[in-house]
């Protein structure tokens, strides 16, 4: 995979595996993908797919009993490699996440000032508590909240209020990267609907990449320029985003898109995919979704598939490939 | 910040009424407590005159309405009344014995909170791995040693095989420092009795480690736990997603949220310390306020002992007020 001048995120069979007492979990198995500077890609899939492992993976913020493996580059340096010191000064200031549940994310015992001047100062720690405060103020009212509320503490905001504050911590420091790990899960669908506004002028504003983690294609419909669909570990699907929601390929695309409750289309009944995502200490040889796909094959089962090339988009799935 | 002001005043007037009733339950169980406090004075063999002159003079021939009123008169002016063993006021034999459990409980919880807050962080912070699995065995083992004999151990190796350190009393004759504070350490500092110091320190090594080390085995536990707690939560992880070094967010974010629990729990057993440790200070021979209620109850000493036990319920009143407003100083979300 060569590298291009505007290439911010490179993954080349990235594997993250959990070694616990009853065996190897092999959450992230052999992911390659690139990701350009000012791009949005979603990342889909259900929970428990790997995809929020990946998200942490980027950070290198997992428990000491994981392994990563493979290749990772963040803006032409080798994350893989990097000291924990050397992490430190990247997460904040070059990648940073937002989390899912802003009602937990804050630390209660601190005034949100703190948490801006916490974080400013450990990246930046020259600068004066006068300019750390006027970074604040100023991210604080890029996402529409009055800088007064600086010295509040965080019980004081409603849950989407502490998203916002979560999303101007993450831009306080102008990233390169943000993982948006579910930012909207958690919140009422209003609430859902601004922080999405929210995000997208946000991403004008400050031309940033984002990666986006949810299980909500709707979310990602608004926001991703591609799409990532991740399935035990794999992805299973590359493609544009509206080229994935006019035309989806893999059959597990098909059957998550057909599981959006959809209110327009009133007679159609909601379906669901039947049985639940494979075990990954023993994940099933060849395709992983095989088991709950009902276009399996023989050779589904027996053979992984690679990511073939179907119109610009990459499918893992032998329904377009030669079997041999 | 009015409303920690607010909370504060709350907190102290819910003092009295638990303080009232306090007083009260000492009051009626030392009368029905078998043992007649004239019989223990004089010996069985008194003539009756005597023992019915004593009773007059003790008030124990008024009805026990009166007597209970007058008690809580003469209290609310200090008066505990007179030891019925050395006939001097109760409450001057408590305060000459009180600055040495002071001074005995504050280096122990000063030891016990040391070994307490890192053992505990660390272990936290090292789960499942040598610091962690050593921290929870030294919490088990320490917490299941009885005092008396873990300070006869001490005793032994370094009074009476190496030599050391003395093994009993607050400091050696003659040596007092000038009378300040009365805690010997604090006042030998403060007049800059270096030889005092020395031989203080030397005399509270013993005990106050002692107790320091079976008391931090409580905090390690307490501590471990509630760090795993917080260490879990999600702002532990965010606020590592936004670079801050794992030093401040173990002290700085986990630490400081666990601490409710922990102070707790803390300033509790300091309370119960003020109370004098009864067996360490039996066992050094520590003159504190333990071995003074222990002597006086074995003498049967209404006075002394109905005057302690209402001293020590004050101070752990206190103490528990303290705790309230410091924990509510740390958690905004406790003084809203």
């Amino acid at each position: 995979m060569g590298r291009d001048a505007n290439t911010l995120l490179e993954l080349e069979q990235l594997r993250v595996y959990y070694n616990l007492r009853h065996g190897i979990v092999k959450a992230v198995d052999g992911i390659s993908f690139t990701m350009k500077e000012k791009e949005t890609i979603g990342l889909v899939g259900e929970s428990g797919c790997g995809k929020s492992t990946l998200g942490l993976a980027l950070m290198k913020i997992l428990p000491s009993t994981v392994t990563m493996m493979g290749r990772l580059h963040f803006d032409g340096e080798d994350i893989i490699s990097k000291s924990e010191k050397e992490m430190q000064s990247i997460r904040g200031s070059k990648i940073t996440m937002i989390f899912q549940d802003p009602m937990t994310s804050l630390n209660p015992v601190m005034k949100v000032k703190d948490h801006f001047i916490e974080m400013i100062r450990t990246h930046i720690p020259k600068i004066s508590e006068e300019e750390a405060m006027s970074m604040a103020a100023k991210a604080l009212t890029a996402v529409g909240i009055s800088e007064s509320r600086l010295n509040e503490y965080p019980f004081e905001f409603s849950g989407g209020m502490r998203q916002r504050v979560m999303i101007a911590l993450g831009l306080v420091l102008n990233p390169k990267l943000v993982i948006a790990d579910e930012p909207t899960t958690s919140l009422d669908v209003n609430v859902q609907a601004q922080i999405i506004e929210l995000i997208k002028e946000l991403k004008r504003k400050f031309n940033m990449s984002m990666l986006l983690i949810t299980h909500d294609l709707g979310v990602v419909a608004e926001l991703a320029d591609r799409i990532i669909v991740m399935y035990a570990g794999h992805i299973m699907e590359i493609s544009d985003a509206i080229e994935l929601y006019e035309s989806p390929k893999h059959p597990y695309t098909k059957a998550l898109l057909h599981s959006i409750p959809n209110t327009i289309i009133e007679d159609m009944d909601l379906s669901y995919i039947p049985g639940s995502p494979p075990n990954l200490i023993s994940p099933p040889k060849g395709c992983r979704f095989a088991p709950r796909c009902d276009k399996a094959m023989k050779i589904c089962r027996e053979k992984e598939p690679p990511l073939f090339d179907v119109n610009g988009a990459k499918v893992k799935c032998w329904l377009y490939g030669d079997k041999e | 910040m009015s409303s920690l002001k607010y909370y504060v005043i709350t907190r102290i007037l819910l003092a009295i009424p638990m303080m009232l009733i306090l007083l009260t339950i000492v009051f009626f169980v030392l009368r029905i407590m078998p043992g007649d406090p004239v019989t223990a004075i004089l010996g069985p063999k008194a003539p009756p005159e005597v023992v019915k002159q004593m009773r007059a003079n003790l008030g124990l021939n008024d009805p026990i309405a009166v007597q209970y009123v007058k008690y809580l008169g003469k209290l609310l002016i200090g008066d505990m009344g007179r030891s019925t063993l050395t006939e001097r006021p109760v409450l001057t034999e408590i305060l000459e014995r009180f600055p040495a459990t002071v001074e005995l409980t504050l280096y122990a919880m000063v030891v016990a909170i040391l070994i307490g807050i890192f053992w505990g962080s660390e272990a936290a912070r090292r789960y499942d791995k040598i610091t962690d699995i050593t921290a929870r065995s030294y919490a088990i083992i320490v917490y299941s040693i009885p005092v008396f004999w873990f300070g006869m151990m001490m005793q032994l190796i370094f009074g009476v095989n190496l030599h050391w350190l003395p093994v009993s009393g607050r400091i050696s004759p003659m040596m007092e420092p000038t009378s300040i504070t009365r805690l010997y350490l604090v006042d030998a500092l403060i007049t800059g009795n270096w030889e005092s110091l020395w031989n203080a320190f030397r005399h509270i090594l013993l005990p106050g480690t002692t107790l320091g080390i079976v008391i931090s085995s409580i905090f390690v536990r307490m501590v471990r736990g509630n760090m795993l707690l917080t260490m879990n939560m999600d702002f532990v992880k965010a606020a590592r997603a936004r670079g801050i070094k794992e030093r401040a967010v173990v002290y700085r974010h986990a630490l400081k949220n666990a601490f409710v629990p922990i102070l707790t729990i803390m300033g509790l057993q300091f309370a119960l310390l003020l109370a004098g440790a009864v067996l360490t200070e039996t066992t050094f021979s520590w003159p504190g306020i333990g071995s003074y209620l222990v002597m006086k109850i074995r003498y049967r000493d209404f006075a002394a002992i109905q005057g302690s036990i209402v001293f020590i319920a004050f101070f752990i009143i206190v103490v528990s007020i303290l705790i309230d407003v410091i924990n509510a100083w740390i958690d905004p979300r406790i003084r809203y």
